[in-house]
């Protein structure tokens, strides 16, 4: 009977969301509201006045960078509750992984992979302003090379290699790195989180250093990501 | 003192980033976020200072102004709530001082306190957030953050309510960011103050998507602030956190919602419109019915700390019911008693908290005889039961008269039969309490010695002491939300 009910009130929520959705102006139209003068600021061509080609980054490290200071935090938030609740409890949360894969085939490739995809990762970090990518995605390819670590070669082993506290502290560092290149703008005369109006250099459109602050944030978000995807999995996989 | 606004949330952020960093240690990381709370009351009451001669601060983060860039503005309201949430946060960081080492497990602390200033954060970026979609972003660190201040103790009863309540909170944030980006396709604007302007070119051509980005921010933000029938996630929620968590949550966060749709209702969506569909009506039905059912279901509750919680879901209730009204005089009334609940809820829970740390015992049982051996804490706990019911003297008076003379000035006489109907019923179950804390018997011999440590029983007497000065002297922050009150309703 409840089931009923709410797969009742589902069907009339979804059947409202299709009228609305049916009233939407069509997509990809060119007079449709979206298309306003935020967005033609937004995408104008070349680097502009940001100095970062790439647009998606642009507006979210430079025209939005507070937003995405919440994102960082959103993330932040759910690695420290995620530490809370599976420290300190003796496996009844934690999932224990066995100790690993004896697999050679299995360890070599890992062996292979792992520096692989972190320089692309590294890559992706790096260029965030040029191309498409940047701190988030390229963060959570390194920190999946590390997940792949963990699964082939055990959460000991992984756990040697980055210890849960370094990975923490890492991933505060780089939370507050964030807050401080923004402070950078404030010590420099202009607002919080200022780019080139503060004076950060916006360098060669397409160089690797240019951008200014939206490179330095970029950097610091590829390592913040990359830190909470480690740490995520280091607790899930159990505590000492 | 042009960069005060953006301090409001980057100064607890950095607090709570820091301290995995250096406060690895519990008393460091206490320390840490006593010196980052004092920091943000610092900034708040400058702040309120400044808003108090009619200023409005606007801020440009990263130096991009409307509609490019997100705007950060603090006006008369946004100060003072978040001087007396500050003020709150003090007293309750003071208290947790002591209290987690005894609720908390060692590896649980030191991130209490992280938790503890990104909600801060959370709640400071939904205070000055003029941007919808920095609103909803603030909104959900809240959130979040509020669960995991939920779940910290080593308990599948706060676990279970944790997880009960992060999952309607993020329904809730799934209807608040879908009905974010209708009215983005409709109108192109994210600034609230644009979208504002934008809305009424957008109703003639899109009324139905933004009937249902309204409902969906409507329903979305009213699930995260409790307002009947939306509250089923907030008793077990707020009864099975530690004591200082409850007081937060119930004093703080539900707030959240509130002073979003406050921001919506009167910015975004002009009233005027709104009143033509029936919107203020049902949501002072909810409001009302919250009113009268929650503070049946609080008769009902054997638990101190169930019976707070309800009473709570009682005092949204009362809130919205205000805000729903239109009206000058309860517009005042509602907004003094988002600042008034707050200071008596987390001060009442903390009582509690002081209750259950030396009984033992969390039944209403408990309190019997307890005024000889906790002097402090039930003369604490006597004030707030009386500013609850809404005895004069207390600043509970102040808020719920104001309500009661909006209700007539707004010519519904009939509907201040819920608040007199209501104050009776808050009577009968705050009062039996403080009766048999005075005149009841123990029912088990006391023990001896002081009713606490000294850092948490003051930050009760100083809570209970601001709203008995806040009683007595209300003209000040009355004045200042009543000019409130008349920019949001156009006078």
């Amino acid at each position: 009977m409840r089931q009923l009910g709410a797969t009742a009130l589902l069907v009339v929520a979804a059947a409202v969301l299709f009228a609305t959705l049916a009233e939407a102006p069509p997509f990809g139209w060119q007079e449709a509201p979206t298309r306003n003068v935020i967005t033609d600021r937004y995408l104008a061509p070349g680097a502009g006045e940001t100095g970062v080609l790439n647009a998606v980054t642009r507006i979210i490290f430079d025209y939005r960078s507070y937003d995405t200071l919440g994102e960082a935090t959103v993330l932040f938030v759910g690695v420290a509750a995620a530490v809370v609740v599976l420290s300190g409890r003796t496996g009844r949360f934690a999932v224990r992984l066995a100790g690993g894969s004896d697999d050679p085939v299995l360890q070599t490739v890992t062996r292979v992979v792992v520096p692989l995809v972190q320089v692309f990762a590294a890559y992706v970090i790096t260029h965030g302003h040029l191309s498409p990518g940047g701190g988030f995605a390229g963060g959570t390819m390194l920190g999946a090379s590390f997940v792949l670590y963990l699964f082939v070669f055990g959460a000991d082993r992984a756990r040697r290699k980055l210890r849960p506290e370094t990975g923490e502290m890492v991933e505060g560092g780089a939370a507050v790195w964030y807050v401080l290149v923004g402070l950078g703008g404030v010590l420099m005369g202009a607002s919080f989180l200022a780019n080139a109006a503060a004076g950060f250099p916006r360098g060669v459109e397409g160089a690797l250093l240019s951008g200014g602050a939206v490179w330095l944030i970029g950097l610091g978000i590829g390592v913040k990501v990359a830190a909470t995807v480690a740490n995520l999995f280091l607790h899930l996989t159990g505590e000492d | 003192m042009r960069h005060l606004p953006i301090l409001l949330t980057v100064v607890p952020l950095t607090g709570a980033f820091l301290v995995p960093v250096l406060g690895r240690r519990p008393d460091r990381a206490y320390r840490l976020a006593l010196l980052s709370v004092l920091l943000v009351l610092a900034c708040a009451a400058g702040l309120l200072a400044m808003t108090g001669s009619g200023q409005t601060l606007q801020y440009y983060v990263g130096d991009w102004p409307p509609p490019w860039g997100i705007e950060v503005r603090v006006d008369a309201l946004g100060a003072m709530l978040a001087t007396f949430f500050a003020f709150v946060y003090l007293m309750v960081v003071l208290y947790a001082g002591s209290s987690v080492r005894a609720e908390l497990g060692p590896a649980a602390q030191f991130w209490y306190w992280s938790l503890l200033l990104l909600l801060l954060a959370g709640i400071n970026g939904v205070l000055t957030a003029r941007d919808l979609f920095n609103l909803f972003v603030f909104t959900e660190i809240a959130s979040l953050s509020a669960c995991a201040i939920i779940s910290v103790r080593d308990r599948l009863d706060s676990m279970e309510a944790a997880l009960k309540y992060l999952i309607l909170s993020a329904v809730a944030g799934g209807c608040i960011l879908l009905g974010v980006a209708l009215l983005y396709m409709v109108t192109g604007q994210l600034h609230l103050d644009h979208l504002g302007a934008a809305l009424p070119a957008a109703a003639g051509s899109y009324p139905r998507v933004l009937l249902a980005a309204l409902a969906l921010l409507v329903s979305g933000f009213a699930l995260k602030s409790a307002l009947f029938p939306l509250h089923v996630w907030l008793p077990d929620a707020h009864s099975s956190a530690p004591s200082p968590s409850s007081a937060i949550l119930s004093g703080l966060v539900v707030k959240l919602g509130i002073v979003a749709l406050v921001r919506l209702f009167f910015v975004v969506f002009d009233w005027r419109r709104l009143v033509t569909l029936p919107l203020p009506t049902m949501v002072m039905a909810m409001g009302a019915l919250g009113i009268v059912l929650g503070a049946l279901f609080a008769m009902g509750q054997r638990d101190l700390k169930r019976m707070l919680a309800y009473s709570t879901v009682v005092q949204v209730g009362y809130i919205y019911f205000g805000l729903a009204l239109l009206d000058e005089i309860a517009l005042t009334g509602a907004l003094m008693h988002v600042v008034n609940h707050a200071l008596l809820k987390s001060m009442l829970f903390l009582c509690v908290g002081l209750i259950i740390s030396r009984t033992g015992e969390r039944s209403t049982a408990a309190m019997a005889g307890l005024a000889r051996s906790m002097p402090l804490t039930v003369a604490s706990f006597t004030v707030g039961a009386a500013a609850m019911v809404g005895i004069p003297l207390t600043n509970g008076f102040v808020s719920k008269w104001y309500m009661v003379l909006g209700t007539l000035n707004s010519g519904r006489p009939a509907m201040v039969a819920v608040i007199l109907v209501s104050s009776l019923l808050s009577a009968l179950y705050y009062f039996p309490l403080v009766v048999s804390a005075y005149f009841g018997r123990p029912a088990s011999p006391q023990a001896e010695g002081p009713e606490g440590p000294p850092a948490m029983v003051w930050p009760v007497v100083g809570l209970a002491a601001v709203c008995l000065v806040l009683g007595i002297w209300p003209e000040l922050p009355l004045r200042l939300l009543g000019g409130v009150a008349r920019v949001m309703l156009g006078l």
